[in-house]
């Protein structure tokens, strides 16, 4: 049977109600405004914590304009300090940089021959160093090497009445007493002297020594 | 799914599927209005595994209130609760109401129908009164929910099929006849429509799901039964009610012919005349109809027998006009007498009549079967043709 032939139905579909206790057209309305006030307490929340985030900068940014100057202070301070502690640090290494000649010199007096004059003995000074740090110009010049040896050398000037004995002291130079010390010892130059006016007297050669000696370690 | 925003504005969300249309499996259907002193007349059906099962039937207390005959008694607004039982999710609702119509018709007859609007209501009590003592009201009232009185619009067309219209206060509901040109036409005023669509809430079971006039429901109450199943949906039905009778057709399981029987009569009638006719107390006469050791044939016969000739007149319109085969009238609606009328339907034209019970067809509840009642026929047809949905 087709029932739906039947049925003729007074009742409008718009005019259906429902049975089910959750009603959409409740529900509806009902739920856009909790959305509404959710989303208005939403906003809220968020301009509330806007003007609490604005407070606390406002209130940090016066704090920090207020320590400002005790922080420029300080960090100059700490500058200056770190500036300083770098130039104690340099002169640590010049402590440890330092060559003591005393004992060195006293063993090249007791084996110079006899007839021989050691006229001078020098030591050359070692080639300026860049000490200005080239990023930074204003800053103070370093006090300190850059590098960490130094390579250090004896020029000795003088004269002997022959040949033979300057080889034999520059033999002795090389030898076991100044092991460490010195070494590489070559000649500079070496000449006659003039004729002595004194008849008798021999004539001199005048010699220029030069010996490389121990390099400075600049180490703490 | 319809979303009402407002009172009058109410917007449809297509959905996939079915077409946002769904099948009400579960439905209580209620008789309204029909004057039974037991109570209002209830039947709840259900759906289920491939056939539709009776699971409750009984008469439960009346809405409070009684079915406004004018707009001014809407604002009277009823509630009413059903029992447990009866809570199934949608409710069909059949009505009974001196300004219903139900009736086959031309579509002009329809037309013409719906551009008379409201019939002219019997005047209340209340104005009874007045025009006795004179009384006179200095301005009427105006009353919120009456419409304005308007000069009545001219309908132009019928409203689509199983769609209800409304039209100059009227509520209109149209299906055609199995017969080119002939529509089954419902209608109802509209301020009865809305005061019975409201007496259920929302969101309580069930809710109204379908509002028909009582003819309408008593056409479709016979549906189910197992008799015009087997011939196709094809038969003839009387119903013969306490103070009137109905003759249905119904054609490949659609209706062909809905007929008031002009032969004023029914089962108040076939009382009185056995009563009359036997010379029997009131408390005899049922017991007398259904006896068979009395028979009250020649009693019945003056009042039975126009009524059968109407039948038969019925049946040969059915035969001749629409080549139907009619061995088997159904007869339904009479709570005693049904075999002395068909006995007299027997000897006096030919005719079998069968009186099928009430809830045939359907399966009876488990825990014990329910008495079929003549009273909940259009309960029950309500039901069955509000499912139109579920085959």
């Amino acid at each position: 049977m087709k029932r739906a032939a039947f049925h003729l139905n007074l009742l409008a579909e718009s005019e259906k109600l429902s049975s089910s206790p959750i009603r959409l057209r409740v529900m509806l309305p009902v739920l856009a405004l909790l959305a509404i006030v959710g989303m208005a307490v939403w906003w809220g929340t968020l301009t509330t914590q806007l003007m609490l985030a604005r407070a606390k900068t406002s209130d940090v940014r016066s704090e920090l304009a207020a320590k400002k100057g005790a922080h420029d202070e300080i960090i100059d301070s700490m500058t200056r300090a770190n500036e300083e502690a770098a130039q104690l640090k340099q002169l640590e290494f010049y402590r440890g940089g330092c060559v003591r000649w005393g004992e060195t010199f006293a063993t090249i007096a007791e084996m110079i021959p006899i007839r021989m004059q050691l006229v001078r003995i020098e030591i050359p000074e070692p080639p300026p160093q860049i000490l200005r740090d080239p990023k930074n110009p204003k800053r103070p010049p370093l006090l300190g090497p850059t590098n960490d040896t130094e390579s250090v050398s004896v020029v000795m000037t003088g004269r002997a009445a022959r040949d033979t004995t300057i080889v034999s002291f520059m033999e002795s130079l090389e030898g076991a007493p100044f092991t460490n010390r010195l070494s590489r010892v070559t000649v500079k130059s070496v000449q006659q002297e003039p004729q002595p006016q004194k008849r008798g007297e021999p004539r001199l050669i005048a010699f220029e020594l030069e010996c490389r000696a121990a390099d400075r370690r600049f180490a703490e | 799914m319809k979303l009402q925003l407002t009172k009058t504005k109410t917007i449809e969300i297509p959905l996939g599927g079915k077409g946002g249309r769904v099948a009400a499996a579960d439905m209580t259907g209620v008789e309204l209005f029909g004057g039974d002193q037991r109570g209002v007349p209830a039947v709840r059906i259900a759906y289920r595994k491939s056939a539709w099962h009776l699971l409750a039937a009984d008469f439960i207390k009346a809405p409070e209130g009684e079915l406004p005959e004018r707009w001014e008694d809407v604002s009277h607004r009823s509630t009413w609760e059903m029992p447990s039982a009866f809570q199934a999710p949608h409710a069909a609702i059949a009505v009974n109401s001196h300004l219903a119509v139900f009736t086959q018709a031309t579509a002009e007859t329809i037309l013409q129908d719906m551009a008379r609007g409201v019939p002219a209501a019997a005047p209340s009590a209340m104005d009874s009164v007045k025009k006795r003592f004179a009384l006179k009201r200095e301005a009427p009232r105006p009353e919120a929910s009456a419409p304005a009185p308007a000069a009545n619009a001219a309908p132009k067309q019928l409203p689509a099929e199983g769609v209800p219209a409304a039209m100059n206060g009227m509520r209109f509901a149209v299906r055609p006849l199995a017969e080119e040109g002939r529509h089954l036409e419902a209608a109802l005023p509209e301020f009865q429509t809305l005061w019975i669509a409201r007496l259920l809430q929302e969101g309580h079971r069930p809710t109204a799901s379908s509002i028909q006039p009582a003819e309408a429901a008593l056409m479709a109450s016979v549906l189910a039964q197992p008799a015009l199943a087997e011939t196709g949906g094809t038969g003839l039905a009387m119903f013969m009610l306490a103070d009137r009778v109905f003759f249905a057709g119904y054609k490949s399981g659609l209706p062909v012919l809905w007929r008031r029987c002009p032969v004023k009569g029914g089962y108040t009638a076939m009382k009185a005349a056995v009563k009359k006719g036997l010379g029997l107390d009131d408390d005899m006469v049922d017991s007398v109809l259904e006896d068979t050791l009395i028979d009250p044939r020649s009693a019945l016969e003056p009042i039975v027998g126009p009524i059968l000739n109407e039948l038969d007149l019925s049946r040969a319109y059915l035969v001749g006009n629409h080549g139907m085969k009619i061995e088997r009238i159904l007869l339904a609606g009479l709570p005693a007498g049904g075999m002395h009328v068909c006995a007299l339907a027997h000897d006096a034209f030919k005719m079998e009549l069968v009186q099928p019970g009430v809830f045939d067809g359907l399966v009876q509840p488990a825990k014990g079967e329910i008495a079929g009642d003549c009273a909940f026929l259009p309960a029950l047809g309500a039901a069955l043709a509000a499912t139109e949905a579920v085959s």
